[in-house]
């Protein structure tokens, strides 16, 4: 009975076909205009408040490392080089971490306990930043100062693991030297953004095709040598996208950051050494404060984070995209 | 109505699907899936290696670690470990396997531990929270309370995080209702109508995603609060959560939506079934699990930002059911905000709150594994079977024709409504009140929070964010706060640039006094030092970074009862505007002028630099900048950051139970910020027309009692209404205001405050009269009990201080009695004469030298220094208990005559005049030579590598010789 309800509804409605699609058309493209407008008001509106910034800074934006926006002196080359540095210490860490676990994956975890460790990894991409921000702040902060201790005695001569007026001998050596710095912060944001290449890696060495697998194993190379030989120059788009869309992330991650930072906007050339500032760290910290000019000044250097990460993002969505085409399987 | 035909949909998709070609290409394609052969097995031989290695990396680690390396640190110990786990494996492999194998053997093992070690981390992560907070989550108030009732000082059996979570469903549900609707029809959009204009579209949805969250909340703070003046509340963080979502939604139900079949739809067009009739019952179903995933994950992620929220949500620490209106926190900011607190009670608050949001985050994605995982259209038996059923019930229902939808919508808000009326229920006779918030100083925010706190009996909401006074000064002049709190105020010149005065009406009010004081965290021999005092020119040396050792000789002038090590000081500054800053800065640049524009100069401010609320940093140096007074009490209370100093309200170092600072006064005398000194040295303010305060007179007052860097905060209250502000919140303001005006002053003395003396209640009771809607009692003050009114208009606080004690006064001597919240005396370490009343046997060296370097000859038997330090150990003077007869006086506190090696400030040896252990850790400085014990260490790892790596090689050259 309701199957023949049903049919007569549909029936009416089959007369009204044309009106329907109609407006169906124009809602989708209502939506579309919609969401186009409201995402270019964002972009448009950063871009039209940082103009009233940039007019004061002119130039010195990108090489003033102070910010004194009430001052007129403001600029970016401190806040930027500090979340760039962030961004590469997090590279570093997550780089061979998630190339390690992609590949352990895809290639030696037992079959039955692929999925779940693929599950596993999207889990801890879902873990919120705060959490991290938490574990850094609490744990690692007061636990890593051995090893940040240990790099800048035995790399010391490297400078950017100096720490200028502190001597590692000294048992009198003051720990805050060590903490709060763009080291820790940036292993905080390895850990966030590890998930998320794990997974583009992962699903790169999974593409690459089993009758090339094969016919490295049946050539006699050994599961490395197949890895070497086949998955990894497969896979060569995934990782290269991969680390470009985790730095992504990385550059823009705020609150992991500004829990463990001490933000003292400047150059900071010594990552082991407490203080140093990131962008989205310093918008987090200076936004209330601010005045009108201060709030532009803010917004400038958010437009030029964003503009770093769009271009990143890009690049690595181009790079992703050309490999799942199978471009750099040949 | 959808279930209905949706139902008969699928039934009649099965049929076509199974006359395509299609099925047969997946049979094909499944071909290659058929179970593999294992290509290679594990040999007993190989577990061996492995196990092997690993036990005789153990051994090795302990010889290196003990012997070659020495180190204690957990993490280069592992890391030694590891190396040589690698080395000892590739050894063993490489006796009976070819180069290959061994590369293979050990790249395997590499690949596995990035995988353990992420994995380790992800379990180590979530295990910690849990147990960090798991002290919060068994109190079962922590999930039905929120913090109107709880101190900073309260522990876990009282608030809890209820109104954190009604933010965050109330927040990330209005984000859903926008974002989702619109987020499916854009990807329905993209999919379905492709164009030059689509693609444009895709092209700037992919480019937001890269939107850093941070900046999406920016936005939002700069359009949605500061242009149309809406105080934050809710609906600005949905927005907020909205602009970061929508990309993210867009995307993901775009690639969900691009991976439908294309047969499908050309079935679908085929049988003649208009556009939206395939979108509505074909795409859309086909991509049901898939959509739902992609907005489930999009939720979680959005659950999980703070940085959007943190602009844009305020701070509440109440339930705040209505998102359209006042603060409303959601989880992850409330975590941000407890952990920003030293108080134990409050960080394990902050990690059960992350607990509930971290189980949150795991319901929604455990929700999306189970609809997502499968294939577009895909359906488990059991589901076809419930929703057969379902449609079933569905066209019954139908046919009743209820509104369910309106059903479920009262139901939900039913549930919100409940949830959010019931903690509040008891204060319905509290009509007339409407809730109010401020924001702004963080100075006098302990005694803001406990007023609050005591007005919610009396039903009155009053939420107050300390965000600094900057930031309080700027909202109330954007208008999206009621009241600011401020120790300095508008109109005074910062940077160059002149902050405006709001064009609202506004005065200024008096709240409460304090000291601005100079908490430290210092220790000698192990001890904690309690007693230390500074000259206003060490301290202005200090913070200008012109003093970088405790054991500067400015600072052993100013302490000679202590031996002060070679540690370095770590100012710890505010690292945003501040009215503390802005307090200590005026002070740096009346009386130390030229040190502090020198200190300006050097951080490229301009000059004269003046009263600022940025305290300038020099980047690269030793200064540590925190964000609140909670941060820079925080930073300094910790154990391991021992060297640290920072100016803050006294409250803290109360709260914190650490020292403070007595500063040298004009008088000669080394005072504490008690809140009798506060009250001695504000006689000397000069209080303006409008009642702000000119504090020269305070810094210079000659009174002996006085503590020179006291003053007074200020709320600043609108006079006029605006859009926001209410006649209604007038009258709750000025109810609150007549509260801490009055009743309110008797707590500050216990707080770590000075109250207010009667001209200044007075002044602040005429304020409070012109607030629009506040009702004024005819004489207010006659029962405030308040501890400074005495007869006459005399300020009784201040006539009975008492004097500080001789020992007290600039010379030779020195108290030990502790100050701040760190009540426990020092010992005597620097060979200053005892400053009791006891006879002084220290002997000859302490009398007249003023600084008292290593010149007191004790009583103590000489000791040799551990450190190699140059200066000859200092015995104490031994003191014989002082018989303290002034007030305050140290009592029968113990004089410990400690011998402190002067260079390192730690325990020297352990003979001691007074026979008292020193509790101090020794400092292994030089390494010492092999012992006994290291070298059965040794013995023995040596014998174990053996063990594991000698029969294989012996074994590989018997074979050979064979």
């Amino acid at each position: 009975m309701s199957a023949l309800s049903a049919l007569s509804r549909g029936s009416r409605r089959r007369a009204r076909v044309e009106p329907a699609d109609a407006v169906f058309a124009s809602v989708a493209h209502a939506g579309g205009i919609l969401v186009l407008v409201v995402m270019t008001s964002v972009g448009l509106f950063l871009g039209y408040r940082a103009l009233e910034a940039l007019q004061i800074a002119k130039l010195h934006f990108v090489t003033e490392q102070l910010w004194e926006p009430d001052g007129g002196r403001f600029g970016i080359a401190g806040v930027l080089l500090g979340t760039i540095s962030v961004g590469l210490v997090a590279i570093t860490f997550a780089l061979p971490l998630a190339l390690g676990t992609s590949l352990f994956i895809s290639e030696i975890a037992p079959r039955g306990l692929q999925r779940t460790l693929i599950s596993l990894v999207d889990l801890m991409a879902a873990v919120p930043s705060v959490v991290y921000g938490l574990w850094g702040a609490f744990f690692l902060q007061s636990h890593v100062y051995g090893l940040s201790k240990l790099i800048s005695q035995y790399l010391g001569w490297i400078p950017i693991f100096a720490i200028p007026g502190s001597n590692p001998d000294d048992p009198l050596d003051s720990a805050t030297q060590y903490q709060s710095s763009i080291f820790i912060a940036g292993m905080v944001v390895a850990l966030m953004i590890t998930p998320i290449m794990t997974s583009v890696m992962r699903e790169a060495f999974s593409q690459a095709p089993v009758g090339e697998r094969e016919a490295a194993l049946g050539l006699g190379a050994t599961r490395w040598g197949m890895i070497r030989a086949v998955v990894l120059p497969f896979g060569r788009g995934g990782v290269i996208g991969g680390t470009m869309l985790g730095l992504g992330r990385a550059l823009g991650e705020t609150i992991a950051v500004y829990m463990i930072l001490s933000v003292v906007v400047g150059i900071q050339p010594h990552i082991l050494k407490s203080g140093g500032s990131t962008v989205s760290a310093l918008i987090a910290q200076r936004y209330g404060d601010s005045t009108r000019v201060g709030v532009s000044a803010l917004m400038a250097a958010g437009l030029a984070l964003f503009l770093v990460t769009l271009v990143i993002n890009f690049a690595a969505a181009s790079v992703v995209a050309r490999s799942r085409s199978g471009a750099e399987s040949t | 109505m959808s279930v209905d035909v949706n139902g008969r949909t699928g039934a009649r998709r099965a049929e076509p699907l199974g006359t395509t070609h299609l099925p047969d290409l997946d049979a094909g394609l499944d071909l290659p899936e058929q179970p593999r052969r294992a290509v290679r097995a594990v040999r007993s031989s190989d577990v061996f290696a492995l196990a092997g290695s690993a036990v005789a990396a153990v051994a090795l680690t302990a010889l290196l670690t003990t012997v070659v390396l020495p180190t204690s640190g957990v993490v280069s110990m592992v890391l030694i470990w590891y190396v040589s786990f690698l080395g000892l494996y590739a050894l063993l492999v490489s006796q009976d396997e070819q180069r290959t194998v061994v590369v293979d053997r050990i790249a395997t093992v590499v690949l596995s531990t990035a995988g353990v070690i992420l994995f380790g981390v992800l379990v180590f992560v979530l295990s910690y929270t849990v147990s960090r907070g798991s002290s919060a989550l068994t109190h079962a108030n922590f999930f039905s309370q929120d913090m109107k009732d709880a101190g900073p000082l309260q522990g876990l059996e009282v608030g809890g995080m209820i109104h954190a979570a009604i933010g965050t469903l109330e927040q990330i549900s209005i984000a859903l209702t926008l974002t989702v609707p619109l987020g499916l029809v854009t990807a329905v959009f993209l999919n379905e109508f492709p164009s030059r204009f689509s693609k444009f579209v895709r092209t700037i949805v992919e480019a937001m995603t890269a939107l850093p969250s941070i900046v999406a909340g920016l936005f939002i703070y700069a359009t949605f609060i500061l242009m149309l003046g809406r105080p934050k509340s809710g609906l600005a963080a949905a927005l907020a959560l909205s602009v970061m979502m929508l990309p993210i939604v867009i995307r993901a139900s775009d690639v969900v939506l691009r991976l439908v079949p294309g047969p499908l739809k050309e079935a679908s067009y085929a049988l003649g079934t208009s556009r939206w009739k395939t979108v509505w019952h074909v795409v859309l179903p086909t991509a049901r699990s898939g959509l739902t995933t992609a907005v489930i994950l999009g939720t979680a992620r959005g659950i999980g930002e703070t940085s959007p929220v943190l602009l844009t949500a305020g701070f509440s620490a109440t339930v705040n059911a209505n998102p359209l209106e006042g603060p409303q926190v959601s989880l992850p900011l409330a975590i941000f905000e407890f952990v920003r607190s030293p108080q134990p009670a409050m960080i394990q608050r902050g990690f059960g709150t992350a607990v509930t949001l971290l189980a949150l985050v795991l319901l929604l994605f455990i929700a999306a594994r189970i609809i997502g995982g499968r294939a577009p259209g895909q359906e488990t038996a059991r589901m076809k079977r419930r929703r057969k059923a379902e449609s079933a019930k569905d066209a019954a229902r139908m046919a009743a024709r209820l509104g369910t939808p309106v059903g479920v919508l009262v139901l939900v808000g039913g549930i919100v409504a409940g949830l959010a009326l019931a903690p509040s229920a008891p204060a319905k006779a509290a009509d007339a009140f409407v809730p109010i918030s401020g924001a702004g100083s963080t100075w006098s925010q302990n005694a803001l929070d406990q007023w609050r706190r005591n007005v919610n009996q009396y039903g009155m909401q009053v939420n107050y964010q300390g965000t600094g006074s900057s930031d309080g000064r700027n909202q109330f002049r954007n208008g999206t706060v009621d009241f600011a709190v401020s120790e300095i105020p508008y109109g005074l010149k910062d940077g160059g640039v002149v902050d405006t005065p709001p064009t609202r009406g506004f005065a200024y009010m008096p709240i409460v006094a304090g000291g601005t004081s100079f908490m430290y965290n210092l220790k000698i021999g192990g001890q904690r030092v309690t007693n230390l005092r500074l000259s206003g020119d060490v301290i202005a040396g200090i913070f200008t970074g012109n003093i970088t050792q405790w054991n500067d000789p400015k600072i052993k002038a100013d302490n000679p009862g202590l031996a002060l090590p070679a540690r370095q000081i770590i100012p710890v500054v505010r690292s945003d505007g501040s009215g503390t800053t802005a307090q200590f800065a005026t002070w740096m640049s009346k009386e130390h002028a030229q040190v502090w524009n020198n200190y300006c100069a050097t951080a490229g401010r301009p000059t004269p630099c003046g009263v600022t609320s940025f305290f300038p940093v020099v980047s690269g140096s030793k200064f540590v900048a925190q964000a609140g007074s909670l941060g820079v009490s925080g930073f300094v209370s910790q154990a391991q950051n021992e060297g640290t100093i920072t100016y803050v309200e006294y409250s803290y170092a109360l709260a914190t139970n650490f020292p403070v600072v007595k500063v040298l006064n004009s008088a000669g005398y080394y005072v504490e910020p008690t809140a009798n000194s506060v009250a001695v040295g504000l006689e000397g303010a000069r209080i303006d027309k409008n009642l702000t305060q000119d504090l020269t007179g305070v810094y210079r007052n000659r009174d002996p009692r006085t503590y020179p860097l006291s003053s007074y905060s200020y709320m600043i209250v609108p006079t006029a209404t605006t859009s926001s502000f209410t006649t209604a919140k007038g009258y709750t303001l000025g109810a609150f205001a007549s509260y801490f005006l009055c009743e309110g002053q008797q707590q500050a003395p216990t707080l770590g405050y000075s109250p207010l003396p009667l001209n200044l209640v007075q002044a602040a009771f005429k304020q409070v009269a012109r607030i629009p809607g506040a009702k004024v009692a005819k004489n207010p003050y006659a029962k405030c009990n308040n501890p400074t009114f005495g007869p006459g208009g005399t300020n009784l606080l201040a006539k009975n201080a008492p004097y500080p004690a001789k020992c007290d006064k600039q010379g030779p001597t020195q108290c030990l009695n502790g100050t701040g919240g760190a009540k426990v005396p020092t010992a005597n370490t620097g060979g200053a004469p005892d400053p009791g009343n006891g006879t002084p046997s220290g002997g000859p060296g302490g009398g007249s030298g003023t600084t008292a370097g290593p010149g007191g000859s004790g009583g103590g038997t000489a000791t040799t220094g551990t450190g190699g330090a140059p200066g000859t150990p200092v015995g104490s003077g031994a003191g014989t208990g002082g018989t303290g007869t002034t007030p305050g006086g140290v009592g029968s506190a113990p004089v410990v005559g400690a011998a402190v090696d002067p260079e390192t400030g730690l325990p020297a040896g352990t003979t001691l005049a007074s026979g008292a252990p020193v509790a101090g850790q020794s400092v292994n400085v030089a390494s010492g030579a092999v012992g006994g014990q290291t070298l059965l260490l040794l013995l023995a790892g040596l014998v174990l590598v053996g063990a594991v790596v000698v029969p294989p090689l012996v074994g590989q050259y018997l074979g050979r010789r064979a």
